[in-house]
């Protein structure tokens, strides 16, 4: 009987096994999961009955959302890990995840067979993958383009009588855009500068530094707020409609005297000052862009809650304004700054605009299976959802071997590789740490209370409610050497728990249905 | 009086830059003094080469055609690298997306199911074409990594393993009879082959560890091989053999096992030599030449990045140039008549390789901008195949003092045109040399030119008269 009774126990917290679940290829960092015309691997449906839960777990020993069913269980749980969800408590709306069609995903994507580049798309958009909801799309070029270039490189020009869409939207961007609309139709634009043309600037160079030439409802700035209208213009006649337009790419860049790549310099001021006095105005006077959101910063939390306080503070400037969005890069900065934001303006959302890994000079741009970088985005997303942040983008959907093409050489990482001599392409890690929270938290989720009995830094966890009822736990254990049990409970039912098993270097996502 | 060209290629991004020298025979005033004899005539050089590997088809085919085409041209024509060889790997190896042979039908001894693969029709022959349109004289050697996995011990084509039994039996016929087939599939393409190399690295078929395609041959068995089944199957099929094809530790043993044997020496024209070995002593190769003088020697593979440690693809790496350089002067100066390249162009992973086998590549290519990159390691070669002709014969030169980080070496074009190639491996600026080159036959003029730290130099002599 005691035996029996151990066997059940070891039964319960015995880790799964695996089978492969993909088509694996090994490197020093760890594993890849390679796609082809004729083979890619696609998240096992959740496919719960009422009150059935399951974990989808991800290691760094090779496991991808591995799908298993999980049982609540009111007998004593064993674990000495106890997580309490309680969807009583309610925090921000998660708005949906992204990522970006830059000119390098685009050109990526070009040089794969068609079938395989709607394979990417597929994998990115549809619901039956990372479901991903809003999509950054750069304005003219950036670091991420073979080259420099805006939509009116023709000096003095004010009237924008030559602005034109260049061959990079109708080959590398609008074709994708579209691509992806087929696989969601709320899927949500928001457009982003670089920099304005260089004639525009004191720099009069579209690259490296500088900021707008004159001053507020003058020639120049006139002129660059039609360049951005116009731009939502001759999208719309593509069939292409924007739910947002982001002020400026990292505003702060743009008084970096180094910075080589497109840039343009706002201060929180003179961001408030052009938002009310010439870009706000001019937006609710287009039919075409009047209702688009518009988003402040698309910086490092570090500038906040300043930057949102100086913007925000000016009230027909914050009438312009829906969210302020934010990079990832100083996420290892304290999460006061992000708190203050949402205590000092809880009516503007904070949303995630640009992550990616890589991209330190002395790191390797693309490091093929690095969990490394898999749990960085977890940690991040993490650190960024439970402290009020809405959403999260990624940097680029898909780049090639040596993270570019970049024009100026500012190669990163990216959840895609493209690999076209042999038509395939690799899903690294990081791919799957996306999953883990795009995949189940639906399109209106909410954050919710959750705490753990006792502090533990190698646990990291966020919980939410869908719109429907189900509820999402993320977790991930940063251990390399040790496993965790986890009981998770939640507040509103029984006192029914269900056991999560955690391996070292793991992401599970319990999915709880309703 | 006599010209010359200077042709200069240096770390500091000169690339084959043309500068004119005139012979004069003022007061001749440098830090280097060469002197160059060409009545002292060494080994014929034969020329340099490159693999037409599935990874080298698949990112060619990854360009635009016309990209693809001027890939081509820069490696083959002679106004580019000028190539006189190509190395044909038989069915898969390393730089394969998939592990294949042309026969993995079990027990098949007649070659019955024998055929070539979607590889060769879509990667290697349409690109051997395009080169032989450049170059019609281009000399095609075939090499295969392993037998059909079923002919081998391990019953495995990657990996280690012996083919089965011995020679003249059933299995080695049968392997012959590859080959065989091999030349008579790639001949109704309209590919014809100058040799065949018995086996690439027939050491590694005793590696364990190893999981790249691989037979493994003795000496001995190579030469029994050779002797008894391939020698006699490839009668007539006017193909000679090259035996080794493995780094130049194994030398001279090796040739002298094999070749001391008259029966299989008969089908044997040279020695394949990997350039990984090439720290070790140059006795190995003098040592062969000596031996076995009526058998020339060849490079038949180079390659840098391919170690576990090391990035695979270094972009601009000038070391890897330098190395290059280093390895082939080295080779040139002790009797070795040409040099091959492992892969034409390689993707940005240093691939494709379906076993991860990543290495660098002269051409890197970039299909998404439609782009390729010249590795420095491009110019390395450059500066010899460009240079000296088919036929050209290695000549005695000497330096006045002896300079460790300058290495050189002179050849005499079958037109009477000379060719000095130098390098300085000196990292500073101020140890730029000016050297100063006379020919033993004429003691009054001299060419005089700078030698920049870091850099590659080509000296191109065009008349006969000094």
């Amino acid at each position: 009987m005691l035996k029996l009774y151990l066997v059940c126990i070891l039964a319960i917290f015995a880790p799964p096994t695996f089978g492969s679940d993909c088509n694996q290829k090994q490197f020093k960092s760890g594993t890849v999961c390679v796609c082809d015309l004729t083979n890619c691997d696609e998240i096992p449906k959740i496919d719960l009955t009422s009150g059935q839960a399951a974990t989808f777990t991800t290691t760094n020993a090779g496991a991808r959302l591995h799908r298993d069913i999980v049982y609540a269980t009111s007998s004593d749980p064993v674990t000495s890990l106890h997580l309490t969800i309680d969807s009583s408590t309610k925090y921000q709306t998660i708005q949906g995840f992204g990522s970006t069609f830059s000119d390098a995903s685009g050109a990526n994507l070009k040089s794969l067979p068609d079938r395989l580049a709607d394979t990417v798309i597929q994998q990115y958009f549809s619901d039956s993958g990372l479901n991903l909801q809003y999509a950054r799309v750069p304005i003219a070029s950036n670091d991420f383009s073979s080259r420099v270039y805006t939509y009116n490189d023709v000096p003095d020009d004010y009237s924008m009588t030559h602005f034109a869409l260049q061959r990079e939207d109708y080959q590398w961007k609008i074709p994708y855009m579209q691509m992806a609309q087929k696989y969601n139709h709320d899927l949500k634009f928001f457009a982003v500068p670089w920099s304005a043309p260089g004639w525009l600037k004191t720099t009069n160079s579209t690259a490296g530094y500088g900021s707008l030439l004159g001053s507020n409802q003058g020639t120049y700035h006139k002129a660059y707020v039609s360049y951005l209208i116009k731009f939502f213009e001759e999208y719309n006649k593509q069939g292409i409609q924007f739910w947002g337009l982001s002020t400026q790419n990292q505003p702060t860049l743009g008084s970096d005297k180094k910075t080589k790549m497109q840039s343009m310099l706002f201060t929180a001021e003179t961001q408030r000052d052009f938002i009310k006095l010439d870009l706000g105005p001019a937006l609710k006077a287009s039919s075409v862009a009047k209702s688009l959101k518009v988003l402040i910063m698309d910086d490092n939390r570090g500038n906040l809650p300043k930057w949102a306080d100086t913007v925000l503070k000016d009230s027909e400037t914050a009438s312009y304004v829906a969210g302020i969005g934010v990079h990832s890069y100083q996420d290892d900065q304290s999460d006061k700054h992000l708190i203050a934001t949402h205590e000092n303006h809880p009516d503007y959302f904070i949303f995630g605009t640009e992550a990616s890994e890589g991209y330190k000079a002395k790191e390797q741009s693309v490091d093929y299976g690095s969990w490394d970088r898999a749990e960085d985005y977890v940690s991040d997303i993490v650190d960024d959802l439970n402290n009020w942040v809405a959403g999260w983008t990624e940097r680029n959907l898909i780049l090639d071997a040596q993270g570019g093409p970049s024009w100026v050489s500012d190669f990163t990482d990216a959840p895609i590789i493209a690999f076209p001599a042999l038509a395939q392409f690799y899903k690294q890690p990081m791919f799957y740490a996306i999953t883990h929270f795009s995949h189940f938290l639906k399109p209106g989720a909410v954050r919710i209370d959750h705490s753990l009995n006792v502090p533990n830094f190698d646990i990291q966890k966020s919980a939410f409610l869908n719109p429907d009822g189900s509820k999402v736990v993320v977790l991930q254990n940063k251990n390399i050497l040790a496993s965790y049990g986890i009981s998770v409970k939640d507040s509103q039912r029984s006192s029914d728990h269900y056991q999560v098993h955690m391996g070292p270097r793991s992401i599970v996502t319990l999915y709880i249905q309703n | 009086m006599g010209q010359a060209a200077l042709y200069t290629t240096s770390n500091s991004g000169a690339r084959l830059h043309r500068d004119l020298v005139y012979a004069t025979d003022a007061e001749p005033f440098g830090t280097l003094h060469m002197t160059i004899d060409s009545s002292k005539k060494y080994q014929t050089i034969q020329g340099f080469g490159s693999t037409f590997s599935d990874a080298s088809g698949a990112n060619l085919k990854s360009l635009p055609d016309k990209l693809a085409d001027t890939v081509i041209r820069q490696y083959f024509s002679e106004s580019g690298l000028n190539l006189q060889f190509g190395r044909v790997p038989m069915a898969s190896t390393d730089f394969s997306g998939r592990v294949y042979s042309y026969n993995d039908v079990p027990e098949d001894y007649m070659m019955k199911n024998f055929n070539l693969t979607r590889e060769d029709f879509q990667w290697k022959i349409p690109y051997i074409q395009a080169a032989k349109r450049y170059n019609p004289n281009l000399k095609l050697f075939g090499a295969p990594w392993s037998a059909p996995g079923w002919m081998k011990t391990t019953k495995e084509m990657s990996g280690p393993g012996a083919l089965n039994g011995h020679a003249g039996d059933n299995y080695h016929k049968a392997y012959a009879t590859y080959f065989v087939r091999f030349l008579e599939e790639y001949s109704k393409s309209g590919i014809n082959f100058w040799a065949l190399s018995t086996q690439n690295q027939p050491t590694l078929g005793s590696d364990k560890k190893n999981k790249i395609q691989s037979t493994l041959f003795t000496a001995e068995t190579q030469r029994d091989f050779i002797k008894s089944d391939l020698g006699p199957a490839l009668k007539g099929k006017n193909v000679t053999l090259l035996i080794m094809d493995d780094n130049r530790g194994n030398l001279p043993k090796w040739a002298d096992t094999v070749l001391n044997d008259q029966d299989a020496a008969r089908y044997v024209s040279g020695i394949g030599v990997h350039s990984y070995q090439d720290s070790e002593t140059d006795k190995h190769l003098d040592d062969t030449h000596k031996k076995h003088s009526n058998f020339f020697i060849l490079g038949t593979e180079a390659s840098e990045g391919g170690g576990a440690k090391e990035q695979s693809v270094d972009y601009g790496s000038w070391e890897r140039a330098e190395d290059t350089v280093s390895d082939i002067l080295d080779d040139l100066n002790n009797w070795v008549v040409g040099w091959t390249e492992r892969n034409l162009i390689l993707d940005a992973q240093g691939g494709p390789s379906w076993v991860s086998d990543f290495a660098d590549a002269p051409i890197i290519a970039f299909p998404a901008l439609a782009q390729f990159y010249k590795q420095p390691m491009f110019y390395a070669i450059a500066h010899f195949s460009h240079f000296i002709k088919p036929g050209a014969v290695r000549i005695d030169h000497s330096l006045n003092v002896i300079e460790l980080e300058v290495e050189s070496a002179a050849f005499l074009n079958p037109d009477g045109s000379k060719v000095i190639i130098m390098l300085n491996k000196a990292a500073l600026v101020s140890t730029e040399h000016t050297v100063v080159v006379q020919d033993a036959a004429d003691n009054r003029n001299h060419y005089q030119f700078k030698l920049p730290h870091r850099s590659i130099t080509t000296l191109y002599i065009q008349t006969s008269n000094f």
